[in-house]
């Protein structure tokens, strides 16, 4: 049994040697034939030889099979300079695509000379050539490529083991190629005499491949390229945010933001009114016109309950609308969003598009009756008052009495309504206010009023939505009219004649009055004056 | 001093001598020969050598490649050719200097040297003896 271990351990050993040795032999066999292959494409000349060492020499020239003869038919001399001629044993190898291939090995050399070499079959020349074996290198590729990271974004190293030759370490020069992984097009960067080269300008966050192969730098010895080494992938660095793009961009937004808020500040309520424009609404002060009876008024002031201002009485009267008198414009504090208004001035200055239509059903007779409640009465002596002293009026002046007044408010609502529309189908309010008329002249078209369609809206307030004597300051766009009890006439004549100013601006009518009240231009929004 | 890159640059240098002298052909040949060292190097046998004997070989070798060359000077040359033969006097001069900055021990050859060899004149002495240069 100890026999048969031992006889096993040895076949065992015979067998790994065996074996490591086949690897090596299949390695150096592929290596020759990588060099050979390498050589085919790269000599013309033949026999082609090539050097792997300080001392060493192969040469090899190809013949077809079929003209091929045998190892012994050959015979390679080959002479140094000065020297006498030796011979080379020859081998014949098959090779690929019908071919032999016929081998002949020197193991000592000379560098410097001059050696010719000659071929001979069976005493025929067949070959000659004269080299410089320095000059015919041919390395195995460098070992152990590896890649490493640097640290830094977009860079790669590569490090190498260069072939173990005496003296020549310094004359080697070495091509790395890198592209990445997939793609065909790469990069070729050179390096002599060194071991490692850093790879830059690599994207972050890449898988690359990257290969080497060397050569001598052909001073002093020279040759062919090796062959390439295996591939090696390595990923690129992931990408980093450059800190300094990314602060100054957090700088710019950060500016910008400011900028935005400032312009947004600053035109705070221009834009409110913009994207919030204050919609009066009347429905409040007439309980279910415009949800059950669709604004049908007469409809529903049979069905309605009646209120503070439903009084029949007032709808039917043989009196005629009171024209109202701007007496001066009173500019007051922030305006306040408007509630509901008085339901007469509602119906004649409606706001809503979709309230022209209703309107227009309006009966216009309704709006003769422009009434305020018979506690609230401006006497004819105060009216003069105020029209002799054509001073702006005070809040305090205007809310001393509990008298009705309704402020029209000119706004700027923009709407696509053509403007023929508008013209068609809304009145403008000087049909309020007939020109060159006295005020017991009625006029029955009180209801329509211009819309919106670009141009100044109308919005009136009551003086009963505002107990406590706080007078809504609508700014500079309004103007503020007293109005007076139907029992006062007054005689006004009108300064000029009505004109639409550019209703493509939207300024209903402008007016100039003759009790030179100023009528102030308004710089937002247009500005309404009524014409008398 | 023994930086590789100067003697590259000699090298060089040699290697352009060598292509002005091959362009030059029949103008510049000379009727009598010259004794130029042996350049080829055997490894093997370089490796057994010592200190000495490769001292010598250098130095004899570089002695007699000046002797030439400086011969090819005193002759009628055109220009150009004058140029690149100082050039070489002056490196192998430099090579020499290097040699003995680094202890390498000097020597002339004895005049009736066993060595005469005769080479290819006015092409490849300059290239024939630098690649002997580049293997030191």
């Amino acid at each position: 049994k100890k026999m048969t271990n031992d006889n096993l351990n040895k076949l065992l050993v015979f067998c790994v040697l065996f074996c490591a040795q086949k690897t090596s032999i299949v390695h150096g066999a592929q290596a020759l034939e990588t060099k050979v292959a390498l050589l085919l494409h790269a000599e013309p000349e033949n026999p082609k030889c090539f050097a792997e060492g300080m001392s060493d020499l192969t040469c090899f020239w190809e013949e077809d099979e079929e003209r091929a003869g045998s190892a012994d038919q050959y015979s390679f001399i080959y002479t140094y300079q000065n020297e006498n001629s030796s011979e080379c044993s020859i081998t014949a190898l098959p090779a690929a695509g019908g071919k032999r291939l016929y081998f002949c090995r020197l193991s000592q050399t000379q560098l410097f000379v001059p050696l010719d070499i000659r071929v001979f079959r069976d005493d025929l020349l067949i070959h000659n050539r004269s080299l410089f074996i320095e000059a015919v290198f041919l390395l195995d590729p460098p070992a152990n490529l590896t890649l490493t990271s640097t640290g830094m974004q977009g860079q790669l190293k590569a490090s190498w083991l260069p072939p173990s030759l005496k003296y020549m370490g310094d004359s080697m020069m070495y091509e790395v190629s890198y592209a990445m992984a997939g793609s065909h097009i790469g990069k070729v960067e050179e390096v002599q005499a060194s071991s490692e080269l850093i790879l830059r300008g690599l994207q972050s966050g890449t898988k690359y491949k990257v290969r080497i192969r060397v050569k001598l730098d052909g001073i002093s010895y020279s040759g062919y390229w090796s062959a390439w080494t295996d591939p090696v992938l390595m990923e690129t660095m992931p990408g980093d945010l450059d800190p300094l793009i990314v602060s100054l961009s957090l700088i710019i937004s950060l500016v910008l933001t400011l900028l935005s808020l400032l312009v947004l500040m600053s035109h705070r309520r221009f834009l409110l009114k913009k994207i919030w424009p204050i919609i009066p609404t009347p429905e409040s002060k007439f309980q279910g016109l415009f949800k059950v009876y669709g604004g049908d008024f007469q409809e529903w002031l049979g069905h309605s309950t009646g209120g503070l201002w439903l009084r029949p009485t007032y709808f039917y009267s043989e009196e005629f609308p009171v024209p109202l008198e701007v007496l001066s414009e009173v500019s007051l504090g922030p305006a306040l969003p408007s509630s509901a208004l008085p339901p007469k001035a509602s119906e004649a200055l409606g706001e809503e598009e979709d309230e022209d239509k209703k309107l227009k059903r309006v009966d216009p007779a309704l709006m003769e009756g422009w009434r305020k409640t018979p506690q609230e009465h401006w006497t004819m002596d105060q009216l003069r008052a105020i029209h002799q002293h054509p001073a702006p009026w005070t809040q305090s002046s205007l809310l001393e009495s509990h008298d009705a007044y309704v402020t029209l408010n000119a706004q700027n609502h923009s709407v696509e309504e053509p403007l023929d529309d508008i013209l068609e189908e809304t009145l403008p309010l000087q049909v309020l206010f007939a020109s060159g008329r006295t005020s017991s002249e009625s006029r029955s078209d009180l209801g329509s009023v211009q819309q919106s369609s670009g141009s100044g809206r109308l919005s009136s307030q009551s003086s009963f939505e505002y107990p406590n004597h706080t007078w809504p300051s609508k700014g500079p766009g309004y103007t503020y009219m007293a109005v007076a009890d139907s029992g006062v006439s007054m005689d006004y004549s009108p300064m000029s004649s009505n004109k639409i100013d550019d209703i493509g601006k939207g300024v209903i009518y402008t007016n100039e009055y003759k009790n030179e009240i100023p009528a102030h231009r308004r710089p937002i929004g247009t500005p309404i004056h009524f014409a008398f | 001093i023994c930086d590789l890159s100067v003697l590259n640059h000699f090298i060089k240098e040699a290697w352009d001598a060598e292509a002005a002298m091959r362009a030059c052909k029949d103008a510049c040949s000379i009727a009598t020969n010259f004794t130029v060292p042996l350049t080829r190097v055997d490894f093997d046998v370089w490796e057994a050598m010592n200190i000495e004997e490769r001292a010598q070989e250098v130095q004899s070798g570089l002695h007699v490649l000046n002797e030439a060359i400086s011969s090819l000077q005193a002759s009628n040359q055109t220009d150009v050719l004058q140029s690149h033969i100082d050039a070489s006097i002056s490196n192998i001069a430099s090579i020499r200097q290097v040699l003995r900055s680094l202890s390498i021990p000097e020597y002339v050859p004895p005049t009736s040297g066993g060595e005469d060899k005769e080479m290819q004149i006015v092409s490849s002495i300059s290239e024939l003896f630098q690649v002997h240069i580049n293997f030191l």
